[in-house]
């Protein structure tokens, strides 16, 4: 059994052993879980994915004559003002009004973080206190007082994998899926990815200190449609989606690198966020957790052919299996593509990892645990009340 | 005629691309997991152009 404190102690002296996922399972198989226990304090997670349900929450200062801007928007792209006067929350998803698809709120999340310039108009009703109707200017990282990323979802525990039984060509939030099971696309990193190698947070909870965008961010709240009541393997990991996490960090210290404004096709803008996240190893449960594999963590690749929110199940997968480059789908083999970058988050946890072997970086035990005990619940149509 | 270029300072080395290659072309390497593109098996076909969402790959 070891402690946070203890393991602090060790990172604060330079004696911390710190281990990659990647490294530590290869350690597991080579020695076993005992000796994973035994050897190993800090095991660095990482992935680096898109992640929709993203955005930041700027604070612009006042003009002179000041304004309360109700309606904001940054090259061309409505933020939500409906915050105070001079707050906004620019959501990753939402679209330019003349570039449409092809430029939105993660292309200003992503230029705000490269230092550009970013056009700000605002219009309000006026008031007696805040009497300016109109402002148009321009602002960057550094001519604002805040800016802060706070993603409501990311770091999904799992995801389903998506096909197509269909026809014709679909263009999804999980890429392109080509007609006749064409191509199957999966999300997450598997045995690499943060919620993996901890299946019921047991040291990943409110003010967990992490790696976010290029820089340290923390967690701060279970994230939206947080479902940790998903059907678990008896390794404890959930097939399917599971838990997530909201996150949040100062966006003026992240980097383009590990930040990206993506357009899927078809679809819409996204934001791609590297996301690492610390675990120690407290204990042997700790270190099985951990040592998870690949072959040992599931998924259902569903079809998404189907426009229903209960989209069909045409079988369980591997993650050894979709990362082997095809799977058997239907008697035939079909190419598998992820979604997420695995190089980037193998340079994510090794960042991570030299963060903490400096001693610049120690863990922080988790202020308050989320909750196990939460379902997904769906949106249903009913007339009158509920 | 016009050839496929990717541009590696916009690549992330997501792969999404690799499924839609008809010639095994784009590939991710299994130990760096860097995506690695084949000029020999391309037949410009195009299929991979807009299926990047990072505008990684180019005409
Ligand atoms: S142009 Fe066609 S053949 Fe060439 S890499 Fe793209 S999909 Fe493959
Ligand atoms: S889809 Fe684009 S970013 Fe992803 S590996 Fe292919 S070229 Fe690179």
């Amino acid at each position: 059994m070891k402690t946070f404190e203890e393991i602090n102690e060790k990172i604060k002296s330079g004696r911390a052993v710190v281990l990659t996922a990647q490294e530590v399972k290869e350690l597991a198989s080579k020695d076993g879980i005992k000796e994973v226990a035994k050897k190993v304090d800090v095991v660095t997670t990482a992935t680096f994915g898109a992640m929709c349900s993203s955005g930041a929450f700027l604070n612009f200062g006042h003009a002179d004559p000041p304004i309360k801007m109700s309606k904001i928007w940054l090259n061309d792209v409505p933020a939500y003002g409906g915050i105070a006067a001079v707050d906004a929350y620019i959501g990753a998803t939402e679209q330019s009004e003349s570039e449409g698809i092809n430029y939105g709120g993660a292309h200003v999340i992503e230029d705000l973080v490269a230092g550009k310039k970013i056009k700000i108009k605002a219009i309000s009703k006026g008031t007696d206190c805040y009497p300016r109707r109109e402002f148009e200017g321009f602002i960057d990282k550094n001519s604002i007082n805040q800016a802060i990323l706070f993603n409501p979802r990311n770091a999904y525990q799992n995801y389903n994998a998506a096909t197509n039984t269909s026809d014709k060509i679909l263009y999804t939030y999980m890429g392109t899926l080509l007609p006749n099971c064409g191509n199957v696309n999966y999300s997450t990193t598997g045995e690499l990815s943060p919620l993996m190698n901890d299946p019921y947070l047991r040291t990943i909870g409110v003010g967990t200190r992490i790696f976010l965008g290029g820089a340290v961010g923390y967690v701060a709240w279970e994230g939206t449609q947080h479902n940790p009541m998903q059907e678990r393997a008896e390794n404890g990991v959930p097939i399917g989606g599971g838990a997530t996490l909201a996150l949040i960090g100062d966006l003026k210290n992240m980097s383009t690198e590990f930040l990206r404004a993506a357009v899927v096709k078809g679809y819409g803008v996204t934001l791609y966020v590297g996301v690492g996240i610390p675990i120690p190893v407290l204990d042997e449960e700790m270190a099985r957790f951990v040592s998870v594999r690949d072959e040992e963590i599931f998924t259902n690749i569903i079809d998404y052919a189907v426009p229903s929110r209960s989209r069909p199940v045409l079988r369980r997968v591997s993650y050894a299996e979709l990362k082997s480059g095809s799977v058997t789908l239907m008697g035939r083999k079909v190419p598998t593509a992820p979604l997420s970058s695995f190089s980037k988050s193998l340079k994510i946890a090794e960042i991570l990892k030299s963060w903490i072997k400096e001693g610049k970086f120690l863990l922080q035990e988790p202020v308050q645990h989320l909750p196990l005990d939460r379902h997904f619940l769906p949106l249903n149509e009913t007339k009158g009340e509920l | 005629m016009q050839k496929i270029k990717i541009l590696d300072s916009k690549c992330i080395n997501c792969g999404v691309c690799t499924a839609l290659c008809p010639t095994g072309a784009l590939v991710l390497d299994k130990i760096t997991w860097e995506l690695k593109f084949s000029e020999i098996k391309c037949i410009n076909c195009f299929a991979c152009e807009a299926s990047c969402p990072l505008g990684a790959i180019k005409k």
